[in-house]
């Protein structure tokens, strides 16, 4: 015992850090927030913003998923990562200026985010929009944070890891496979690129990425979170912390199959499909496995329930995370895929998670911390008390209206009669129905917003009634595990000790590289036997002209695909709605695929020759003139902005490394072929209309590029 | 059909060797929790959150 005294430590904690970080999530949550909050007053009203390109809402919904993901949630992550991982293994973080280096580096790709994707400037894929600069700086910077982090856990005093760490460590890891595998793009300039998958392979890529954005972004830090945050606000160890150590290796080893469930009866073999749904609804049992545990980890201390405003959120994200892992497994079968994929069903769903479980656990997170951080009490608990009942209600508001718009959508786009015919064939008379369901959410959202507001006053009072010296590190004292078993434990054992960290990161990426493994690679290194196919039976996929591909970029940089699928699935209401199943060879050279994940409009994907061009026009300078209930928003500058040929020889170059049969003939000529078309097709819309339509606006590649969706692909000697 | 050349090339036993993968695990991680000693040791390292600061 003696010797044990004589060899503790005293150190101090980092606090500076954990309180930079805790300041972002509340300045970003706040941008995030307002945003949505925004683009859902759009969708209830079309006219909000018009005429003003940056405020669209193809343009402002990548910046709020953006930014509520990576900038809000994403600074939580760090705040708690940072405060917690430093106490549980009794040391402070290995290096401050790498700290340092991450945060700012942090902050700035989110500026960059912000400067970006407004004008446009995006990769469209969903949740890896950022173009290829900042891409980069993402891995760089996670990099910084994940050596901080390992470093800080071989330093440690501490002899065990605690559970949490493990899930801080396989969220680093598999944020940085995911990242690094989903980004691999060939530039066409500083801030345009084309990725290297096309179509199918491009969307597994993708929603293999972004599911598991889901589930290693926001689910596996949070859980860490959870498990160090709940015990320390009831003062009880978790529940059970065995049950935690077979909830983690279930968690990561399952979550990464899941993705293909985001592209059930698609164009997707089905093996994949079936494989995305099976390992979907086994998560039932992991998440609510951990959901029990954190809930549980409260017995005999219920009463906390009805006084602690922190106990309030923690316990609530808990049961939201209950709540959202129990949908999820759910909307992942086929059948119910079927009538709620492409509605706002996925859109409640997604929100019960991200407000419910990540946001309510970074409140509870925040209402902790900084009474401790500034060395204070909070300014009013009462006020924290309003705030969780606010949220609440606003968050039910949300789920409840998006639950009645899904299903309603689900059911009438599936409603036929008895003489086999669509009960709902205009597809705006879906949509006239729900817009009063888009005013709920939206009052739903304001709520939510309103109680984040109120704890910003509150914190913001509470920082300003603390004193400078306050804002010294914390001081701890510990006897570190080597110096005090270094002589009593054998040599082997003691250096197995040290390296556990390296350990877990090995095996924790041996699991997700497992599923990810036997899920992409039949796809990635498949090429050759799928064109082996197409040319067996003769099919022709006809590369974009010029003019089309400038077109599609110009979709690409509206964000029309979200608000529009082009991809008609394998199910009796969507052939009858828009044609034949959209097959694999028609997204054969689409860079990046365009699949879309909702359906606030009809789908695209045969689109082509179903309207004149001249209908396309009048549609997008003014939808309403066409379709009068329409709620899509006008486009007005399209019909000032000018196309940009001077860069599409260069993206045929690109698109021609990539394997796009493109002649060297189309490529060095491909900005004067297409000035041609468009002074063809402008010439024609002249006639038609009696107009004046220049010959170099965006508006013409657009309609090229919609009239030759679905007009793609043939095969010789038969139907396409 | 493409999509059979597609479905031929994975080998349908690869998810089923993820599935036997992840039972193997979940197995493993059940027993290796309940091991001797297990308790012992998680019962002290469930407490380290609220030991300190
Ligand atoms: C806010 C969501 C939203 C956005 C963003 C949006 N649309 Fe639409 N779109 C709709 C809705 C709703 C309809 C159905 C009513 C109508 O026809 O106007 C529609 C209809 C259409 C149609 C007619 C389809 C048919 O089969 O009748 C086309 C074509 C179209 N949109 C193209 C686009 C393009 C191109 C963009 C991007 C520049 C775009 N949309 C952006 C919501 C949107």
């Amino acid at each position: 015992m003696k010797n044990q005294e004589s060899v503790v430590e005293t150190f101090q904690y980092d606090d500076d850090i954990v309180r930079k970080f805790t300041l972002a999530t509340i300045v970003w949550g706040a941008v995030a927030m307002l945003v949505g909050v925004f683009i859902a007053f759009e969708l209830a009203y079309f006219r909000l913003g018009e005429g003003i390109p940056w405020l669209s809402f193809g343009r402002l919904r990548p910046l709020h998923t953006n930014a509520a993901i990576f900038a809000f949630a994403g600074n939580a992550i760090f705040a708690g990562i940072y405060h917690s991982s430093q106490r549980l293994l009794k040391t402070r973080l290995a290096c401050d200026r790498l700290s340092r280096f991450h945060f700012w580096g942090w902050q700035l790709i989110i500026v960059s985010a912000a400067l970006t994707l407004p004008f446009g400037i995006t990769q469209s894929k969903e949740y890896a929009e950022l173009e290829w600069p900042i891409d980069i700086a993402i891995a760089v910077v996670w990099v910084a944070f994940g050596v901080n982090l390992i470093w800080t856990m071989v330093k440690r005093r501490e002899k065990h890891l605690y559970v949490a760490l493990w899930f801080y460590v396989a969220t680093f890891i598999t944020v940085a496979v995911l990242h690094v595998v989903n980004s691999i793009s060939l530039p066409v300039s500083f801030l345009k690129s084309y990725p290297v998958y096309a179509g199918v392979t491009d969307a597994l890529v993708q929603w293999w990425y972004g599911h598991n954005a889901v589930a290693f972004f926001l689910t596996t830090p949070f859980l860490g979170l959870m498990y160090y945050y709940i015990p320390k606000a009831a003062n009880r160890p978790v529940y059970s912390y065995r049950l935690s150590v077979i909830h983690f290796w279930t968690l990561v080893f399952i979550y990464i199959w899941a993705g293909p469930h985001h592209l059930l009866n698609t164009a997707l073999p089905d093996w994949a499909q079936t494989v995305g749904m099976a390992f979907s609804v086994m998560l039932w049992i992991p998440s609510w496995g951990g959901m029990i545990n954190g809930i549980l980890t409260l017995r005999g201390a219920w009463h906390l329930l009805r006084t602690d405003p922190i106990i309030q959120f923690l316990i609530a994200a808990a049961t939201f995370y209950g709540m959202s892992t129990f949908e999820g497994p759910l909307l992942s079968i086929k059948s119910v895929s079927s009538l709620a994929h492409y509605t706002d069903w996925i859109v409640g769903h997604v929100h019960s998670g991200a407000l419910g479980w990540n946001g309510f656990l970074a409140f509870g997170m925040i209402y902790y911390l900084v009474p401790r951080l500034w060395k204070t009490e909070l300014h009013n608990w009462n006020w924290a008390r309003v705030h969780f009942w606010v949220a609440t209600l606003g968050l039910l508001l949300y789920i409840i209206s998006m639950w009645a718009a899904g299903i309603t959508q689900g059911l009438m786009w599936q409603g036929i009669d008895a003489q086999g015919k669509l009960l709902y064939p205009d597809f705006v008379q879906t949509v006239v129905k729900i817009v009063p369901l888009y005013w709920v959410r939206a009052v739903g959202g304001t709520l939510y917003l309103g109680g984040f507001v109120l704890m910003i006053v509150n914190v913001w009072i509470t920082i300003k009634n603390s004193k400078a010296e306050n804002l010294a590190d914390t001081t701890d004292r510990f006897a570190p595990f080597r110096r005090a078993e270094a002589l009593q434990i054998p040599k082997l054992e003691h250096r197995t000790l040290e390296r556990m960290p390296i350990v877990l990161t090995v095996l924790a990426l041996t699991a997700i590289l497992i599923g990810s493994f036997i899920e992409l690679f039949p796809f990635i290194t498949g090429e050759h036997y799928i064109e082996n196919a197409y040319s067996l039976q003769s099919i022709t996929t006809k590369p974009y002209t010029p003019l089309q591909l400038a077109g599609r970029d110009i979709y690409i940089k509206e964000g029309c695909y979200l608000c529009h699928s082009q991809m008609i699935r394998k199910t009796v209401p969507d052939v009858l709605r828009y044609g034949k199943a959209s097959t694999m060879e028609e997204s054969r050279y689409d860079r990046p695929f365009l699949w879309g994940s909702k359906r606030t409009g009809p789908d695209l994907a045969r689109v082509g020759g179903k309207y004149p061009n001249l209908w396309h026009y009048r549609h997008f300078l003014n939808p309403r003139d066409v379709v009068p209930q329409s709620i899509m928003p006008s486009y007005t500058w399209l019909f000032k902005n000018s196309i940009d040929y001077a860069s599409l020889n260069r993206k045929i170059s690109v698109q021609r490394v990539l394997g796009v049969p493109y002649s060297e003939q189309e490529e060095n000529f491909a900005g004067e072929n297409a000035k041609a078309e468009a002074a063809v097709l402008a010439a024609s819309l002249r006639s038609e209309s009696g107009g004046q339509i220049e010959d170099d606006r965006e508006v013409l590649a657009l309609i090229a590029y919609l009239q030759v969706l679905g007009q793609m692909t043939s095969q010789a000697g038969g139907a396409k | 059909m493409i999509k059979e050349a597609l479905s031929f090339f994975p080998m349908p036993q690869l998810p089923l060797v993820g599935l036997i993968l992840f039972a193997a695990v979940f197995i493993g991680v059940v027993l290796w929790t309940g091991r001797g000693g297990a308790k012992k040791l998680y019962d002290r390292t469930s407490r380290q959150p609220l030991d300190g600061e």
